[in-house]
């Protein structure tokens, strides 16, 4: 299982490659990470994350 | 034209920032033509961020900074922000404006709105936007959604839950403000 420290996520192409290549089963902590060739992710929907944050961007300059 | 910041320690996915500002439109807000999205991202150092965040303010990106976190209390104004000099901890991702955004509303002490009834007592005009047209916003929007249940709780007793009833039942079924309220008058 792999954490969430940014580093990893610079690092993300490098480390789903070795997790494939030394055949390492690997759970993922963004979608995007299965998406591109990770074995599975297991996360929230982030998206959902940034549609929240909209609406609070709205609201806050807005009053 | 508003100047909305977006700060990442690392690149985000595009399909992120598509959502984001894909909600955005369906408020009204679209890019380039009423806000500009002024990006800060990193390498993916999160020792980068304080940096990155005193660029991003600095640029003129609208944000209140409430009071507790050193300086001036803000006031829906532009500031320039210092981790050095302002806040708390010099680590403003952390310890700043994301902890300023999940605070309640407060009315600034320096606010020049508090004559407005709304401003002085609701921190602005959260329940109706249209009711109070000349209320700015004075503080950190009321963000108590964002914990679970805070909106089924029952709200509490206070001087401004009793204005804002007072506020809301018009002219038929008007009662006395606290501050004019006589004492043996009844409860709220």
């Amino acid at each position: 299982m792999r954490g969430s420290p940014y580093f990893s996520s610079v690092q993300r192409r490098l480390i789903i490659d070795s997790a494939a290549e030394h055949r390492l089963p690997t759970i993922y902590e963004r979608r995007d990470d299965a998406e591109r060739g990770g074995l599975v992710s297991y996360a929230p929907n982030v998206e959902i994350n940034y549609r929240a944050t909209a609406e609070y961007v709205v609201r806050y300059p807005g009053g | 034209m508003r100047r909305i910041g977006l700060l990442r320690a690392a690149q985000q996915p595009e399909h992120e920032l598509a959502a984001f500002l894909r909600a955005l439109s369906q408020h009204g807000y679209v890019q380039g033509r009423n806000f500009v999205l002024v990006p800060q991202v990193g390498d993916g150092s999160t020792a980068r961020l304080p940096e990155l965040a005193a660029a991003l303010v600095n640029q003129g990106v609208e944000y209140n900074r409430d009071r507790g976190h050193g300086g001036s209390a803000g006031c829906g104004g532009r500031k320039q922000y210092h981790p050095d000099r302002d806040g708390v901890s010099r680590d403003p991702f952390i310890g700043g404006l994301v902890k300023n955004l999940s605070r309640r509303a407060e009315t600034s002490p320096d606010c020049q709105h508090g004559k407005n009834i709304s401003s002085k007592v609701f921190g602005y005009s959260r329940n109706d936007p249209g009711a109070y047209p000349d209320c700015r916003p004075c503080d950190t929007p009321d963000l108590a959604p964002v914990r679970a249940g805070a909106r089924t709780r029952p709200q509490r007793r206070s001087v401004s839950n009793m204005l804002h009833r007072y506020a809301a039942t018009g002219s038929g079924r008007r009662r006395h403000a606290p501050s004019t309220r006589l004492k043996g008058q009844g409860r709220w």
